[in-house]
């Protein structure tokens, strides 16, 4: 680059430093990353499974070798996923709201996603086939999209939006509760309240396949609100000069979002706060500007979820504790201290 | 060279018309000031000159192509418009705020080309805030900010600029830098739209005056026959002291006149 400006070389050093803060960051995520997949791989339970590195000793431990490649490495790329999902949704939701206290269950479908899923137990569907209970998911995030576009349309502002998302919400954690009134037995009641709280545990490569196509679909989507997401820095009607499409951007940004989180939701249950925390804690990574908050949420999404996972599995005794139920008891008191530095910075 | 051909242009906001029957050109080389008291119509009618305000009736052609048939991206390049008391929702550093003009002429997954950075740099210089490049855009001064707002317009490069109060807030200093550099431009062959408050800025700065009021344009040509004790007393319902100094008009309002 040969800018150079008498007196102000300052510039020239303005134009780099974002990018490479940006590269930076990334790179030592991934880094992170790798190393937290590969201790979900290996690391805890009772049987050592690091000798398997060696090349053919699959042949001397199958046992392991399964554990392995069946149980740890889907739990790992679910964990990935779902994780990725929940930051770029959520910095795209806070890019579009304007707003860091913005997070991808506003618009409602994670809750309608819960509910599939808690339909398909409550009719006790789950035990005739394990894949029905994901799709019953899937079918509530759907469901979502089409009441949200039923009652926001086409050319919604984004106050409607938000309060349609309140209303499709409220209306599924209703049926949600009353689904558990009427639990045929405790025990129904008691699973149905289990996978609400979301985990990891026992997924398997169906989980993965399953969710994998809605949650890139979703992802690709998302990229592509990038250009708008960073001219609504500016306002819509600065936004709107700037050649932006805005009624483009929001449908991206709301059907990525239902989408990706939609299927994270159908396999893994609520995982809350995941999509609130991660955009906030890296936004100044990203220099604020929203285009690139979105790649690095992704990645930070998906190493706090690794190793949320890897401790919860790790970490916790006889009983497992709920992935769900950690991300909320982190994100909770999160909130609460975002919200008062935010009000700090308000006034 | 592009101009704008406004004709019987009406909006209406609810049911309320809020711009009526406005018709005028914004040529090449002109600086065109918008004046009018509060809740004219000004802000709607620059709205509607770029499609965010929906038209209820009439005409806006740039270079004879009706608006709504200009690519979005195409118009982006050619008019830039200045919303009043722009907000900037992330504290993006300066320089990257103004960046933000260069969006029309981006590609996707591209970053800043050569171009767009010589051009973000010349509009940093011609509004003094080379010097700011580094800030936190929310930690500057509203008259601060209002310059790196117009450097963000002017980043782009526009052919026409259409600036809703871009002095407003501005020191004695700026207030006229900006003038300066608005006359600069239309002398480059552009064209510019600018709601004005301040009636001796209008007067020195402006080619021609649009004077509106409940949405019509109440009186339309060169400063010194626009703005006269008569159009003032019926669109802002005050008196002015006008005098002359040095060829130029100078315009204090000095009371509300009584019939208001």
């Amino acid at each position: 680059m040969t800018v150079l400006v008498s007196g102000h070389p300052l510039p020239v050093e303005l134009v780099r430093a974002p990018r490479r803060r940006a590269v930076r960051a990334g790179l030592a995520l991934a880094a992170v990353g790798i190393a937290l997949f590969i201790a979900a791989l290996f690391a805890g339970g009772e049987r050592a499974l690091w000798p398997l590195v060696v090349p053919g000793a699959a042949a001397n431990d199958p046992v392991g070798w399964l554990i392995l490649t069946e149980i740890r490495l889907p739990r790992a790329l679910l964990a990935v996923l779902v994780g990725a999902t929940l930051g770029l949704s959520g910095a795209a939701m806070q890019g579009l709201l304007r707003n860091p206290l913005a997070d991808p269950g506003l618009i409602g479908v994670s809750s309608m996603a819960a509910l599939g899923a808690v339909l398909v137990l409550y009719f006790g569907l789950a035990g005739v086939a394990i894949w029905l209970l994901p799709l019953g998911g899937l079918g509530g995030a759907l469901v979502a999209i089409l009441i949200l576009y039923a009652l926001a349309g086409r050319d919604a502002s984004v106050l409607t939006l938000i309060l349609a998302g309140l209303a499709l919400g409220t209306l599924a954690s209703a049926l949600t509760s009353l689904a558990l009134n009427f639990a045929p037995s405790p025990y129904a009641a008691l699973e149905i309240v289990f996978w609400i709280l979301g985990s990891l545990a026992d997924r398997s490569f169906m989980h993965v396949w399953l969710a994998l196509p809605f949650m890139a679909a979703g992802a690709t989507l998302l990229m592509g609100s990038r250009k708008g997401l960073d001219a609504l820095t500016l306002g819509e009607d600065a936004a709107h000069s700037l050649g932006v499409n805005l009624n483009r951007t929001r449908l991206l940004v709301i059907l990525g979002t239902a989408l990706s989180v939609g299927a994270a939701v159908s396999v893994t249950g609520v995982i809350g706060f995941v999509g609130l925390m991660v955009p906030h804690l890296l936004r100044p990574w990203a220099s604020f500007r929203p285009s690139a908050l979105l790649p690095l949420s992704a990645l930070g999404g998906a190493v706090l979820m690794l190793g949320a996972d890897l401790a919860v599995r790790t970490l916790s005794g006889g009983q497992e504790l709920k992935l769900g139920v950690v991300t909320a008891l982190i994100g909770g008191p999160f909130f609460v201290l975002l919200l008062l530095k935010t009000r700090r910075a308000m006034r | 060279m592009t101009s704008l051909t406004v004709r019987d242009l009406a909006i209406d906001l609810g049911r309320r018309r809020v711009v009526d029957s406005v018709s005028f050109d914004l040529e090449p080389g002109s600086l065109v000031g918008l004046l009018g008291p509060n809740g004219a119509g000004k802000t709607t009618l620059l709205r509607g000159l770029v499609g965010i305000a929906d038209t209820t009736g009439g005409n806006v052609l740039v270079d004879g192509v009706a608006l709504a048939a200009v690519p979005a991206a195409v118009r982006a390049r050619q008019i830039a418009y200045l919303p009043q008391g722009g907000q900037v929702h992330w504290p993006l550093d300066v320089f990257h705020t103004v960046a933000l003009g260069r969006l029309p002429h981006q590609t996707p997954f591209e970053g800043l080309s050569e171009e767009d950075i010589e051009a973000i740099l010349r509009a940093l210089e011609y509004t003094d805030t080379l010097g700011l490049a580094g800030r936190p855009v929310t930690e500057l001064s509203g008259g601060e900010r209002a310059r790196v707002l117009l450097a963000r317009a002017l980043a782009s490069e526009p052919r026409i600029l259409l600036a809703d109060e871009p002095v407003a807030g501005l020191d004695p200093a700026h207030q006229i830098d900006v003038m300066h550099l608005l006359r600069t431009l239309v002398q480059r062959g552009n064209a510019a739209m600018v709601v004005l408050h301040d009636l001796t800025l209008a007067a020195r700065y402006c080619d021609r005056v649009l004077v509106m009021n409940e949405g019509r344009i109440a009186a339309d040509g060169p400063p010194d026959k626009v703005l006269t004790q008569q159009v003032l007393e019926d669109c802002f319902g005050i008196k002015v002291y006008l005098s002359r100094a040095g060829g130029e008009l100078f315009l204090v309002p000095t009371a509300r006149s009584e019939a208001v």
